[in-house]
């Protein structure tokens, strides 16, 4: 909101949205170019023209080619889906703790799932073979939700601040115990732990992006759904209620699809810090929920080419 | 097919073993503005929230068009009954115009929203402010909202909590002929009032509440008889004819 101004910007959605998919792109292709290989916006596009079977006539440099396509794309994609996944979580949240400083950490999700990632890690178990980790973080991930939710319950309800209380109880004990593993831990493994516990795009192939994609559009779409609930709940719980939203059910729903959009993230890319569903959420207000949801995604990789931390996010 | 109906029957509400309410009895019937009046702590809100369905009740049941409360299910009441709570909160930057449009949510899939919300904005005087952010608005201008918002959902049956609390004298005075013509037009108005002049000169029939218990229900001359009255707020009063409308006048006098 600006200071002083107590009258909405009136700007479409119809104008907003494909403004916002414009910039996304641009950002993309732009990250895409920087780093120890410089590679110029217009064979970044070539590149990927090429790839999809679409003749541009752009030249290109081979080496660009392979950079480009086999380790820069998947990481910007990844962190644009994240990113993406991350917002939406963030702006569910929001409304449903009618508060707009509401992330994902609220539940505990995030920790729960670097702790499962790192109790799997320091067992060595690879049960699923390269699946593992991930899919072990999204189960921590549903797991603390359902904790924190169990914790909150109380006669067939849950007050919204049980929900925080419970939540910030649950990650802090998971964190605890993530710690306590790393420093029992031999020396081997520490490294992918820390990983886990930093988070990072820089591991990102396209096999990551397929797999954490089905999990992504599904979780966003089914968020989307709730786009109305969400928004009559900004008045209220009672209101809501009053105007036929059953608040019980949405809330249980949304808990989910945080866990799956969290889990998936964590999976995916460690804990990429609570913050970014903070920020990238709050930047725009989750009014238009009919409207599709875009993320300018945090771009960053640990090493050895860092990049700028970059948010942005519209609905 | 007859206009609403809003049933109470021996109903009680208790909170770990206190009695908020008990043996509540009370028949609503179309065409009907009831005032709900009484002492702080009386139970009214209490009694208001049962009637909307709101809470679980411990002994009785709650009727609505002769069916009970708990066999509907949330988007069902939504068409029926509509809302209005003592106050609401909202942390969000919604216009006042997008708060009015929530009300529309039970008939989502209607093409006439907009039509219907710049109506009733108009009706409680809200159209002035409309593209305002809600949290910027005074409290007077946000409850003129809510009660529009309230409006937008159509329904026969209206619950109002205080409606008019922190209105001036013009806004009073229009809510009250809007809840007078929703009965009019065949509607039900369930409303709690502190404005005792109010609730005499719009409502049907007032029902005087103290202590969980409904001690009166009749008509404004019948329940607002002074004897009763300072019995029950134990404050002196007079009540007399008012002057230019057919009902009682009630003047406090000092305690």
């Amino acid at each position: 909101m600006l200071r002083g101004a107590d009258q909405a910007p009136r700007v479409s959605p119809l104008v907003v949205i494909p403004g916002l998919a414009l910039v996304m792109t641009i950002a993309l292709v732009l990250s895409a170019g920087m780093g120890a290989v410089s590679v110029t916006p217009s064979e970044t596009i070539g590149i990927v023209a090429h790839h999809l079977g679409i003749h541009l006539g752009i030249g290109y440099d081979v080496r660009a080619d392979a950079v480009i396509w086999s380790i820069r794309l998947p990481r910007v994609v990844l962190a644009a889906l994240v990113g993406g996944a991350l917002a939406t979580a963030g702006a569910a949240l929001q409304g449903m703790f009618r508060n707009p400083l509401a992330d994902p950490g609220f539940i505990g999700v995030s920790s729960g799932a670097s702790l499962a990632a790192v109790g799997a890690i320091s067992l060595g178990i690879r049960w699923l073979g390269s699946a593992t980790i991930p899919v072990a973080a999204s189960l921590g991930a549903c797991l603390t939700v359902a904790l924190t939710y169990g914790l909150a319950r109380h006669g067939g309800r849950t007050e919204v601040i049980t929900l925080v209380l419970a939540g910030v109880a649950v990650s802090t004990m998971t964190g605890a115990a993530t710690s306590f593993i790393a420093y029992v831990q031999s020396d081997g493994q520490p490294r992918s732990m820390v990983f886990w516990t930093l988070g990072g795009l820089g591991g990102a192939t396209w096999e990551t992006v397929r797999m954490t994609l089905p999990f992504v559009m599904l979780g966003v779409l089914l968020t989307m759904r709730h786009g109305v609930a969400l928004n009559v709940l900004a008045i209220g719980e009672r209101e809501a209620s009053h105007l036929g939203v059953d608040v019980e059910r949405v809330r249980m729903e949304l808990l989910v699809l945080t866990a799956l959009l969290t889990g998936a993230s964590v999976a995916a890319a460690g804990v990429v810090a609570s913050s970014p569903g903070r920020t990238t959420a709050r930047s725009c207000p989750p009014r238009r929920w009919a409207a599709r949801p875009w993320c300018w995604p945090p771009t960053s990789s640990p090493a050895p080419s860092p990049r700028r931390l970059r948010f942005r996010s519209g609905f | 097919m007859t206009g609403p109906s809003l049933t109470a029957k021996s109903v009680g509400v208790a909170i770990q073993g206190r009695w908020l309410l008990r043996g509540i009895d009370l028949d609503v019937s179309s065409g009907e503005v009831v005032a709900l009046v009484g002492p702080n702590g009386a139970g009214k809100s209490t009694l208001l929230r049962a009637l909307a369905g709101e809470i679980p009740l411990a002994e009785g049941e709650v009727r609505l068009d002769g069916r009970p409360l708990r066999d509907y299910r949330p988007q069902e009441l939504a068409l029926r009954r509509a809302v209005l709570p003592q106050q609401t909160l909202v942390e969000f930057a919604f216009t006042a115009r997008e708060i009015v449009e929530m009300g529309r949510t039970p008939h989502r899939r209607s093409g006439n929203d907009d039509a219907v919300v710049t109506r009733v904005m108009a009706k409680t005087d809200a159209l002035r402010f409309e593209h305002r952010i809600f949290p910027s608005l005074s409290g007077g201008e946000q409850a003129r909202v809510s009660i529009a918002r309230v409006l937008a959902q159509e329904t026969p049956i209206l619950l109002l909590d205080e409606p008019t609390a922190s209105l001036d004298l013009r806004h009073q005075e229009m809510v009250m002929q809007i809840a007078r013509q929703t009965a009019d037009a065949g509607g039900i108005v369930v409303m709690i009032a502190h404005d005792l002049n109010l609730a005499a000169a719009y409502a049907d029939r007032v029902a005087l509440i103290a202590n969980g218990s409904l001690v009166s229900v009749g008509t404004p001359w019948q329940t607002l008889a002074a004897p009763l009255l300072e019995t029950i707020f134990e404050c002196p009063v007079s009540v007399t004819k008012h002057p230019l409308r057919d009902c009682p006048l009630i003047l406090p006098m000092p305690v």
